[in-house]
């Protein structure tokens, strides 16, 4: 899971060397935490949100995959 | 000996880019650095501008790209092409989902990705949202990479053409229903994208137009007979419009 919101992350931004995720067993399956750089924050979000829920899902699906549930947050 | 000039944020991945649109290595590569990365004007990032010289002479495309466009522009396209299909492909290696094959077409204005794989209802999604975010991401990366844009359609066995027909279908028979009751109808909320398909299907339709009434995930397409006024709401109040009485009436 971590490596694809990695690849996924620095492909959307502008710094990829300021992206960097960390990965947490919560109490509701595995937790994403997503840092980027403040410039980058925008790309990632996305207006209204959009590129973040396009990232939740696409990590809902992979996560399907081995029958595991994911969260994702993105870290100021 | 096949060469290829890259535009990317740094030089790196510039070369890399083109490493991988070329099917080379680097060490039979000969790579030429035409423009240095940079803060341009106003802000403007400027990429950095790779030639990358392939010794060996690879094929830029794989075998199964069909392709249809032709002279200069055609390049660009296949140059696109091998870059969506690359990008496509890594983003499914890291879900999980090596075994996918992909297959590539170019449209009118377009580029064509259908994926084959055996996890088709999970790349699809329930109602198709997660095939609506990977093709929204996938352009995203695109857009934001590469210098010369094209529109990505990502597809998963044909679903996207399936689905359309279903909804052609479907709004036929529904126009069927509205021009003989002439009573219009409402159909179930739809993405933009499918309310565009049942608005260009009723297009050349004599007997019946369509609009969009709702907002936002609850948008949704109203198939209503020729010629009777809209609903502007749910609890629209009825303006009147041009009924066959002298003066027009100002509606508010």
């Amino acid at each position: 899971m971590k490596p694809l919101l990695e690849f996924l992350a620095k492909s959307l931004v502008e710094q990829p060397e300021a992206v960097s995720v960390q990965e947490e067993s919560g109490t509701d399956g595995l937790l994403l935490k997503l840092k980027v750089a403040n410039e980058d924050l925008g790309r990632i979000i996305g207006q209204k949100g959009q590129t973040v829920k396009a990232l939740r899902q696409l990590l809902t699906a992979a996560a399907a995959k081995t029958k595991t549930r994911v969260s994702l947050v993105v870290q100021e | 000996m096949p060469e290829i000039i890259r535009e990317a944020k740094t030089v790196e991945s510039a070369i890399e880019a083109a490493l991988e649109a070329l099917g080379c290595t680097r060490e039979e590569a000969d790579t030429e650095i035409i423009q240095e990365p940079g803060k341009g004007i106003f802000g403007r990032t400027k990429m950095a501008k790779v030639k990358v010289t392939c010794a060996h002479g690879a094929e830029t495309t794989s075998a199964n790209d069909q392709e249809t466009g032709s002279g200069e522009a055609r390049e660009d396209w296949q140059e696109n092409i091998s870059q969506g299909k690359n990008t496509l492909t890594k983003m499914l290696n890291l879900m999980g989902l090596p075994n996918a094959k992909i297959q590539s077409r170019q449209e009118e204005d377009a580029i064509y990705l259908d994926i084959h794989s055996e996890a088709e209802g999970l790349l699809i999604g329930r109602h198709g949202q997660t095939l609506a975010s990977l093709q929204y991401i996938l352009n995203r990366i695109m857009n934001h990479q590469h210098a010369k844009k094209s529109r990505y359609i990502v597809d998963v066995g044909g679903y996207r053409v399936r689905y359309k027909i279903i909804l052609e279908k479907m709004a036929k028979r529904i126009a069927h229903k509205v021009a003989e009751s002439k009573e219009e109808e409402q159909l179930k909320a739809m993405s933009a994208f499918d309310r565009r398909i049942i608005h260009m299907s009723m297009k050349d339709n004599h007997d019946v137009t369509t609009y969009s009434l709702g907002e936002g995930n609850f948008r949704r397409v109203v198939i209503a007979p020729k010629g009777m006024p809209r609903k502007s709401e749910d609890k629209a109040v009825e303006i009147p419009e041009e009924e066959d009485q002298g003066g027009e009436e100002s509606g508010l």
